[in-house]
């Protein structure tokens, strides 16, 4: 609807029944018109839903198994993994056209991963016990050496700066179909596992020790989500970029103002996360038309005071 | 006395620290057993065997059947289980705090069933807790936390409860009214409970059985009076310490040793 080419919303709705089976209308709108929504418009939509949805799940699933609400989806590495895959990729791979798949969401995705199982893996040999203080170590420290790595590429090849700082604030502006068909069977299945599961992180919250006598495993139900909240983030950071602060500010304004069951937290940080970034991408669109501001600035500067409003009225519960 | 807790020949080691050495002991069904002894005697390591939240050497039988090696599923629908200081999560209602006492009915990805709705009322009923049931578990007063803990023990409904020192942070009238509680429902529904206990004159009062544990091991286990004696608690913990009788209940007090005049 917004955006520098108004979009009348009654030939919006129209032209979405249009494309229902056995439904076939006038929608009013040119053939211009029609692309531009259809092409342009709403698979940029779709694709802020599932990145806000995944990130705000994953966040609310870390800050769950680690008992820490200062975690967020990048917490063991998987933003750094992915912005050192996405900047090897922008300064040594081939030019995109050459190549039939896009070198670069797959190197983010795989650089994703790979800064997870580096935290596990380190974090799973450390002598003195695995807990998830350890993991969380582990992670700030894999996480400090991938980012040191990647801020070495991007520095000394400055003629890919650019491409490269624009990558990792994050953006939906190249977002077509085909990022969407990319990150949506991963963030689907992601999303599911952590929604059937969220009754999970409800018995973590009394310690491992309790749960465990609850009749729990606490290092496996954490192996879990961790694995399903890291594919989802990987899958959707690869054609997004590192859009930060929806992982943090989502869970947390839902716990504020409804429950800190995880019950109830993981759903609605499912549903206010996409709401919220497709709110934060259009102010990124249209804020200062024609140009563009990178998502990740207007999530902190729209989400931070909001949040801050949220902290200040609400019963003060944050852990 | 049919056993239904069994500990046999049960050893652990923290490293190269030896922390129970071999105990031994029967526990009846229905019945309390304190556990005593000074700090670091290896109580809270003992219970912890039983729930399963320590490894250890030896066996636990439950019923007669060996529990070792069992899924903590499988256990948790045995031994229900309150650590010293548990953790009450800021924020979960009293009610979300109870229902995580259905943990090992519920598969993984199961959602919580009318029935075990039921059951967590029927808990928070029996510990007069249905008005705290949206209240925020972390800003309970002391004695309310422990209903809470003891409402999540009964809404996992094992026969063996395990407390480890339920009591330890209350004033005298809370800690009692705690330890009246953990006696009805013994009674009324034939649990058994094994809790730590650090005051020896509730342990006298409320306990049918006491286990005296010193330096990992058992150092006496019988009735109160056959195990709260000035011999065996002076060994164990101080020479100073005597047992009275007031109003014919025991009361172990220790005393302090007399001024020297400098």
């Amino acid at each position: 609807m917004v955006g520098p080419i108004a979009l009348p919303p009654a030939d919006i709705v129209r032209s979405l029944v249009d494309r229902l089976p056995f439904i076939d209308l006038d929608t009013g709108l040119s053939e211009r018109s029609e692309a531009i929504l259809w092409q342009i418009r709403m698979p940029r939509v779709v694709l802020a839903v599932l990145v806000g949805s995944m990130l705000s799940a994953a966040g609310a699933s870390y800050q769950g198994v680690f008992r820490n609400p200062l975690a967020d989806p990048y917490l063991l590495g998987a933003g750094a993994g992915a912005g050192l895959g996405a900047t090897i990729a922008i300064v040594y791979g081939p030019e995109t056209a050459s190549w039939i798949i896009d070198p670069l969401p797959l190197a983010a995705f795989i650089g994703a991963i790979v800064g997870v199982a580096l935290a596990y893996i380190l974090g799973y040999t450390v002598r003195s016990g695995r807990t998830s203080v350890t993991l969380i170590l582990a992670g700030v420290a894999v996480a400090a050496f991938l980012t040191a790595l990647q801020t070495f590429l991007q520095q000394r090849e400055s003629d890919t700066l650019r491409e490269v700082y624009g990558w990792i604030l994050g953006s939906l502006n190249t977002a077509g179909w085909g990022e969407v068909l990319l990150a949506a069977p991963y963030v689907v299945v992601c999303l599911s596992a952590v929604f059937v599961g969220r009754r999970l992180l409800d018995i973590l919250a009394v310690g491992d020790t309790e749960a465990g006598t609850l009749g729990v495993r606490p290092g496996q139900i954490r192996l879990i989500f961790v694995i399903f909240a890291t594919l989802g983030t990987a899958a959707v950071v690869s054609v997004s970029g590192l859009i930060g602060f929806v992982g943090i500010i989502v869970p947390h304004t839902v716990r504020l103002v409804t429950s800190v069951s995880y019950r109830v937290v993981v759903p609605l940080s499912i549903l206010l996360g996409g709401a919220f970034l497709v709110l934060a991408d259009i102010i990124a669109r249209v804020a200062v038309t024609p140009a563009e501001i990178p998502i990740g600035v207007v999530t902190a500067i729209i989400g931070a005071p909001f949040f801050a409003v949220v902290l200040r009225t609400s019963k003060g519960i944050v852990s | 006395m049919t056993a239904v807790l069994e500990f046999k020949s049960v050893s652990v080691s923290y490293g190269k620290n030896q922390v129970l050495r071999g105990v031994s002991i029967d526990v009846g069904v229905g019945e309390w057993l304190g556990v005593v002894g000074p700090n670091g005697a290896g109580k809270s390591t003992l219970l912890r065997t039983v729930a399963g939240a320590v490894s250890y050497s030896g066996s636990v039988l439950v019923g007669g059947a060996v529990i070792d090696g069992r899924s903590h599923r499988d256990r948790a629908k045995l031994v229900a289980y309150v650590p010293q200081r548990p953790l009450y999560p800021q924020g979960m209602t009293v009610f979300d705090y109870v229902l995580l006492g259905r943990t090992p009915y519920l598969g993984p990805l199961a959602v919580e069933s009318q029935g075990d709705i039921s059951s967590v009322w029927e808990a928070l009923d029996a510990l007069h807790l249905c008005d705290f049931a949206d209240r925020d578990v972390a800003t309970l007063s002391g004695g309310e936390t422990q209903r809470a803990s003891l409402a999540r023990v009964l809404a996992q409904r094992a026969p063996i409860v395990v407390l480890d020192e339920a009591t330890a942070s209350l004033d005298v009238a809370a800690q009692h009214e705690v330890l009246e509680l953990i006696d009805r429902l013994r009674t009324e529904r034939g649990i058994t409970v094994v809790s730590a206990i650090h005051d020896l004159t509730a342990a006298a009062q409320f306990c049918g059985r006491i286990a005296l544990i010193g330096e990992g091991r058992v150092v006496g286990v019988g009735l109160p009076e056959e195990v709260l004696m000035e011999r065996l608690l002076g060994e164990v913990f101080e020479p100073s310490i005597r047992v009275i009788e007031v109003d014919g209940a025991t009361v172990i007090v220790s005393l302090r040793a007399e001024e020297t005049p400098s």
